[in-house]
């Protein structure tokens, strides 16, 4: 079988990454630790990628490695060692484009760097299983600096009849209202010719999307 | 209950019919009135503006409570 070291770089990049020969190096050491403990917590590292914005499972981690390092005897700098270097690794592999990191290749690289059998098939289960789009949803939609989103759009239509100053006036009132993510509400008023402007700017915003999607440079890797 | 600070200055409105919605259809043809009250402050250096934009009934229910109010004033004025 063609070594896949020809044509294609190994996940974690060029040099093994200190937080992972220190997590397998602490590995070694602490021996006394069960591979049921060390599944709970690979699985505690997928947790910590999906969800870590909400406190609650962070808390409840840092307890779980307590109540680890109280009943196997380890001591809890090794056990956070180990378990940076899980979260570590999970995060290297989600970097890639998802059709990128074939599953053989994936478990080569992670025999290089010297894990157990037990650990590859757990950390191949978890990448490659369920929550696989999750992780990588979490991963491009959450985990980079954005702006808030705009989460709904109103708009109301009236027709002006009298004012205090004109007493005949017809003339037609468009509104607009936005809500953001971040629980702003604007509400503003739109002048016609600025309505009229805003659907050129729209019909020419998605001719251009159109002309992006087929230039052959933003096109996927192969795979 | 006085304000000390603020007193009405201008109260601009504007009458319109609502044409056409984003929300439900219910609303086609409901009347709104737009009102601007503009505020000063007593030194009258701050000058603020308050948009609201009432129903028909809740205009009604205002005009009704002016009215009790200057019906109050006619009597001891």
């Amino acid at each position: 079988m063609p070594d896949h070291h020809s044509y294609q770089d190994p996940f974690y990049g060029w040099t093994t990454p200190k937080t992972i020969s220190l997590c397998v190096q602490k590995l070694k050491e602490c021996n006394s630790l069960p591979l049921q403990a060390i599944q709970k917590l690979i699985s505690m590292s997928e947790a910590q990628i999906l969800n870590e914005q909400a406190s609650s499972s962070s808390s409840s981690s840092l307890e779980i490695l307590m109540k680890f390092s109280k009943n196997h005897s380890i001591s809890i700098e090794n056990l956070l060692v180990i378990f940076n270097g899980f979260v570590h690794v999970l995060r290297l592999a989600l970097k890639p484009p998802a059709a990128f990191l074939k599953s053989d290749i994936f478990k080569d690289d992670l025999r290089d760097l010297k894990f157990s059998e037990q650990i590859i098939e757990e950390f191949h289960n978890i990448l490659f299983g369920t929550k696989r789009d999750q992780l990588y949803n979490i991963i491009q939609e959450r985990d980079r600096p954005r702006l808030p989103f705009l989460q709904s759009f109103d708009w109301n239509l009236d027709v002006t009849l009298t004012t205090a100053s004109l007493s005949r006036c017809i003339e037609p009132l468009l509104f607009f209202q936005f809500h953001t993510t971040d629980n702003r509400c604007l509400t503003f008023e739109v002048p016609i010719k600025k309505f009229n402007e805003l659907r050129y700017n729209t019909a020419l915003l998605l001719k251009e999307m159109e002309e992006v999607d087929g230039k052959q440079a933003l096109k996927l890797l192969e795979t | 209950m006085t304000t000390p600070s603020q007193q009405l200055v201008d109260f601009d409105w504007k009458f319109a019919i609502n044409v056409a919605n984003s929300k439900t259809d219910d609303n086609n043809g409901a009347a709104r009135l737009y009102l601007k009250l503009t505020t000063m402050s007593n030194n009258g250096t701050n000058r603020t503006d308050i948009p609201l934009s009432v129903t028909l009934e809740q205009f009604y229910a205002l005009v009704h409570q002016l009215e009790k109010a200057k019906l109050e004033m006619d009597v001891y004025g």
